[in-house]
């Protein structure tokens, strides 16, 4: 390795830069060449004085700030559902609190009527029960009255039919509710409930044309004494 | 620091591990403000600057590769961006960012008699003096071999410039120090004519 090599490498030789073989040709130029070696020196002796050049360490608010940035961030990050929630606007806390009054008391509100209605629902879908249930009855009940009805079926065809009717006692909401049953002539059952007025209302006639919710006025009651 | 431990260190800052993120500020805190005072020369700003790349580090670890080098590299590279931009808006009334090569050195002021100049003390101020005195390219350079000891290789993905480029700046700068720390230096003939 000649001088112009050498001087190219010193820099990268002082610094580690240098693969073996390289390392090795410099170094043994420079065994001969007082030049190359003078120019290391001076290389190295530079190296060696920018060493004593200390600065002093920053100070500890810096590491106060720097710790604070990392709890705030990642304390920050936490509570996302916020930044998603209120991170394009801002909702006051007593607005907050008034909207979250008002959406309890709608619920509430909610929840009673849907349970009135229930109870509306369950008065007027009065379950069907078979003829061959009432006799079944003990004497001492005496509930069950035979009343003869009237009632307007399809083509304003007046059909008269013998129904039984029994009271049925039941919780408050369903007092005022009768059921009417009827297997005559073997025709299918059909229920009922008994109005104030004396009306039949919501009369389902299950397989009895038309099957539709019709008034029957009661036309003759028959005691047990008549039947 | 193995690369690996590194990683896994930035996954856990990732996560808010407050421990492994102490643990890597303590480590490069000290390296990553003295390139920045060398380079800026101002306390304060350095200081900013510091606390602007762990800043970095917390809101966007993934930012960080193994694979582009360590991670006092990449610490590194973010706080040249910041301290190029801050010598930019510093020095843009003067001179442009593509005169940083050809930066104005200060006339070596004290020539005259380097025995008052013995004192370490005195010695460091010098040395800061003419490394500050430095064009920027070549300041960093000089600093990221010489006090972060970085290999060309980071040193040229730091600074985004080519392994010629980084090798050439090393050069004029050292020339420059030693010219004007000559006095300072010891006399490498000796040591040489002691060999030959």
């Amino acid at each position: 390795m000649n001088c112009i090599e050498t001087k190219k490498n010193i820099e990268a030789l002082l610094d580690n830069e240098l693969d073996d073989a390289q390392k090795d040709a410099v170094e043994h130029h420079l065994w001969v060449c007082s030049d190359c070696c003078e120019l290391r020196e001076q290389m190295s002796s530079l190296s060696s004085l920018l060493q004593v050049s200390q600065i002093a360490s920053p100070a500890a608010e810096l590491d106060k700030r720097v710790m604070k940035s990392f709890q705030k961030h990642h304390a920050s990050s936490r509570i996302w559902w916020r930044r998603v929630v209120f991170g394009t606007f801002v909702v006051p806390k007593p607005a907050f609190a008034m909207l979250l009054i008002l959406a309890l008391a709608g619920l509430w509100t909610a929840f009673q009527i849907g349970k009135i209605s229930s109870a509306t629902i369950s008065t007027a879908s009065p379950s069907i029960q078979t003829v061959n249930e009432i006799p079944a009855q003990t004497p001492a009940e005496k509930t069950v009255q035979t009343v003869i009805v009237e009632v307007p079926v399809v083509k304003e065809k007046i059909v008269t039919r013998t129904i039984y009717v029994r009271e049925q006692k039941s919780n408050k909401n369903e007092k005022n509710k009768t059921f009417v049953n009827s297997r005559q002539n073997n025709l299918p059952l059909y229920s009922s409930t008994v109005a104030d007025n004396g009306y039949f209302t919501d009369v389902s006639l299950k397989g009895f044309e038309p099957s539709a919710e019709i008034s029957a006025k009661i036309i003759k009651e028959v005691k047990d004494d008549e039947k | 620091m193995n690369p690996n431990t590194e990683a896994n260190l930035v996954e856990k800052v990732a996560q808010g591990d407050e421990i492994a993120f102490d643990e890597i500020y303590h480590l490069y805190r000290n390296r990553v403000y003295g390139f920045i005072y060398r380079m800026t020369v101002n306390q304060a700003v350095a200081e900013d600057i510091t606390h602007e790349v762990f800043v970095v580090l917390i809101e966007n670890p993934k930012r960080y590769f193994t694979e582009r080098g360590s991670l006092l590299t990449f610490l590194c590279a973010v706080a040249r961006n910041r301290v190029m931009n801050h010598l930019r808006r510093k020095h843009n009334a003067d001179v442009g960012f593509d005169d940083f090569e050809n930066f104005d050195v200060l006339e070596d002021e004290t020539k005259s008699n380097p025995l008052t100049d013995l004192l370490n003390q005195e010695l460091a101020e010098r040395i800061d003096v003419c490394i500050a005195a430095l064009p920027p390219l070549q300041r960093e350079v000089i600093i990221l071999r010489e006090f972060q000891e970085l290999s060309y290789e980071e040193i040229a993905n730091v600074t985004e410039a080519e392994l010629g480029a980084v090798k050439a700046r090393l050069y004029r700068a050292r020339q420059t120090l030693a010219k004007q720390l000559a006095a300072y230096a010891t006399s490498p003939k000796d040591k040489c004519y002691e060999l030959h």
